[in-house]
């Protein structure tokens, strides 16, 4: 793709616009959250037809629909807040500093990247973000976010656990004993539900029987909101208020955003349990659109600056999967290595690990991979 | 109740010795004593340790193995736990993922299938994934013989030594079970400490002061022999023990005791080396037979000390079925001395 070439607008034109509300944000701050998530958007195409053409392999997980949910709700944390983002986590990982090149690298399976080749998909630790790992089992990192925001108490610090969760792993025994517990010790804990309608092809109306999932919140005594997941400015303003209260000690707060997830579970997937007109309004209500839309009317974006962030999104990506393409792959001989932490592990080498004292791991400054 | 009150051991489930029975001798622990002092002293000299689990800080746990910790650590560092084994397996992996070494009590070892994806798919898989050390201890109450019926008496091993990542221990003495809970809570991995209840208060030591530490991975003779050995761990150690003495005394030869001590990784030098030197082998444990850890043992025996085998490697564990609860059926259930006594005279007589 010529960096010059303009792409098709992400939405329809009748596209709504955003809330109007107060969210506190510069332009420089808008721009920023914008081009997050066209990188986001960017990349996940990329992804798509690097699947098609047999460039990737494995399970490919677009979150095309979802970047409102993700970008937003990470945009609320502060540097030394915690992250447990989903498999569509693209967004949530950009937004709290994970490396473009680090996750082309665990994505393409490489030596060198943060899981060696071990696991798929954006299961990696950044340890230095605080973002961490999960496994396939959507659901069950609510419980492990619980215990790293009792860490947090233990260690005096006033931050945050964030986890993403996705509409299906709401019927899971996890999603009632991470909340439970949550509340009951009173842990600084965000559950964010990605709801995109359809878990793999199963409508919400056979994974919970409530309206709205905010309706779980009083039972739980946690506040909690259903809301607009399009809205990328809502989420966030949800989340920094539940964020708020956590750091204040008010305990946990559970968040129910809701966007149509726009291509199938995965890439191997069909995709044709959504009806036509359903999927047709959802790309209406194209997160990137609607922001898109927001940011020209409050004249905060014109076409110039639209086709400068598109040029600067392609040409990073193209530099980062230049570079992560050329690593080389993992070596077979290394398939029984780094189980147990003394054997050590391709990502640090031979050896015991060090372990860290009560005083946490140092945690590095948030660096974006958005503006000039 | 205050930090200087003697514990009562009201166990929900009796180990058939009568309440607030300690230790005999002077400056002698109990096995149940000896973890007890462990969990304090890690918890004294690292500030990272902490206790999670279900009525450990109030009460101070089902068998009174945290009495007094509440008081001593405070409310950040003993917590109880809603009734939630995935939530709890859970919270330790996000608190050692920041860090801190959590330890977590099942309050029987029984209940640690409602946490087993955390364990195995999420704990046991972390680091050989990521290269981040998880570090924490699941303490699992286990075994029968105190008529706990079929809830309260698993040996839930033969689960988790299938699961790389892992690592699993089994102590059958009270200096043991003090040196391998430290070890435990000082490893970087996830470490399973099987309990015996029926040894809780049976097995009894004088503890050195300080400087104990059991290295996982090594196995122990417990009792010298010459003429069959037997590979086990846990109350078995005992078991064939004694039968051990009973067989020398009538003459009918002399039976060598190892005690495994550590599951996962097991210790694959003694086993060659003790089948060397001995030439029978059984391979005996209280949990059930059929893809039970034994299995693992004799197919390795099988593979790298044939040569040295005058005998078929025998296997012998409980029944295959749930365990019972009456006490003529648990006791037929287990695996008995007269058994034990069987196996070891055919494998002499071979």
């Amino acid at each position: 793709m010529s960096p010059a070439a303009r792409p098709t607008a992400f939405a329809l034109p009748e596209t709504p616009a955003l809330d109007e509300r107060e969210h506190g944000l510069s332009q420089a701050e808008l721009i920023q959250l914008f081009e997050i998530m066209v990188l986001t958007r960017t990349v996940d195409r990329r992804l798509q037809a690097l699947y098609r053409q047999g460039k990737v392999y494995g399970g490919v997980y677009s979150q095309e629909g979802n970047e409102g949910v993700a970008v937003g709700a990470a945009s609320a944390l502060e540097d030394g807040d915690c992250l447990f983002p989903m498999h569509r986590g693209l967004g949530a990982r950009l937004m709290h500093g994970d490396s473009l090149d680090v996750i082309l690298a665990q994505l393409l399976g490489r030596g060198a990247g943060p899981t060696a080749g071990r696991d798929s998909g954006l299961h990696h630790d950044v340890l230095d973000r605080r973002i961490f790992a999960m496994i396939s089992h959507l659901g069950t990192q609510l419980p492990v976010a619980c215990g790293a925001a009792m860490a947090l108490q233990r260690m005096g610090e006033r931050r945050v656990a964030l986890n993403f969760t996705g509409d299906g792993a709401t019927a899971l025994g996890d999603f009632h004993e991470g909340l439970n517990l949550a509340s009951v010790l009173k842990l600084p804990v965000i559950l964010v539900v990605e709801n995109n309608l359809y878990a793999y092809s199963t409508k919400n109306e056979r994974e919970f029987a409530c309206a709205e999932l905010a309706a779980r919140g009083p039972a739980y005594a946690m506040p909690a909101t259903t809301l607009d997941g399009t809205d990328v400015l809502a989420v966030r303003a949800a989340v920094l208020e539940a964020t708020a209260h956590a750091r204040a000690g008010g305990g946990p707060s559970l968040v129910e955003a809701r966007a149509l997830r726009l291509r199938g579970h995965s890439e191997a997937d069909a995709h044709d349990y959504v009806p036509k007109s359903e999927l047709e309004a959802g790309r209406r209500n194209d997160p990137l659109g609607r922001f898109e839309k927001s940011l020209r009317e409050w004249r905060m974006l014109d076409d110039s600056l639209f086709d400068e962030i598109h040029a600067r999104v392609t040409s990073r990506l193209d530099a980062a999967l230049e570079r992560a393409t050329a690593l080389a792959p993992p070596d077979g001989s290394e398939a029984a290595w780094g189980r147990w932490s003394e054997e050590g592990h391709p990502s640090r080498g031979a050896g015991v690990a060090g372990t860290p004292g009560l005083a946490a791991r140092p945690v590095a400054p948030r660096r974006l991979e958005a503006g000039a | 109740m205050s930090a200087t009150a003697p514990p009562r051991f009201n166990a929900p489930m009796g180990d058939g010795l009568p309440h607030g029975e300690a230790a005999g001798k002077v400056g002698e622990s109990t096995y149940l004593q000896a973890i007890s002092r462990a969990l304090r002293d890690e918890m004294r000299r690292d500030e990272r340790t902490l206790l999670v689990g279900e009525d450990i800080a109030v009460m101070g746990g089902a068998f009174k193995i945290t009495h007094g910790f509440l008081e001593e650590f405070g409310a950040t560092r003993v917590v109880d736990m809603p009734i939630a084994e995935s939530g709890i397996l859970g919270t330790c992996i996000g608190a050692a993922l920041m860090g801190l070494r959590p330890i977590a009590e099942m309050q029987f070892a029984d209940f640690i299938t409602c946490g087993f994806n955390q364990l195995v798919n999420n704990a046991a898989t972390w680091h050989y994934r990521t290269g981040t050390p998880l570090p924490f201890v699941v303490r699992l109450p286990a075994g029968g013989n105190i008529a706990g019926g079929p809830f309260h008496s698993r040996n839930p091993e033969a689960w988790f030594v299938h699961q790389p990542g892992l690592k699993v221990v089994a102590p059958s003495t009270a200096e043991d079970a003090y040196g391998l809970t430290i070890a435990a809570i000082r490893d970087d991995n996830p470490v399973l400490v099987l309990e015996h209840k029926y040894l809780y208060r049976r097995q009894k030591a004088v503890l050195p002061e300080q400087g104990l530490v059991t290295q996982i991975g090594k196995a122990a003779v417990r009792r010298p022999g010459r003429d069959a050995v037997v590979f086990t761990y846990g109350w078995m150690v005992h078991e064939a023990s004694a039968v051990a003495d009973e067989l020398a005394a009538s003459g009918a030869g002399e039976v060598e005791v190892v005690d495994l001590r550590t599951l996962l990784p097991y210790d694959a030098a003694a086993l060659v080396e003790r089948t060397q030197a001995c030439h029978r082998v059984l391979v005996l444990h209280e949990d059930t037979l059929t893809g039970g850890f034994g299995g693992e043992i004799a197919a390795f025996i099988g593979e790298h000390a044939f040569e040295s085998l005058d005998a078929p490697v025998l296997r012998l564990g409980a029944a295959d079925a749930p365990v019972p609860f009456a006490q003529p059926l648990e006791k037929a259930f287990l695996p008995s001395r007269d058994r034990i006594e069987q196996a070891l005279r055919s494998l002499l007589a071979w």
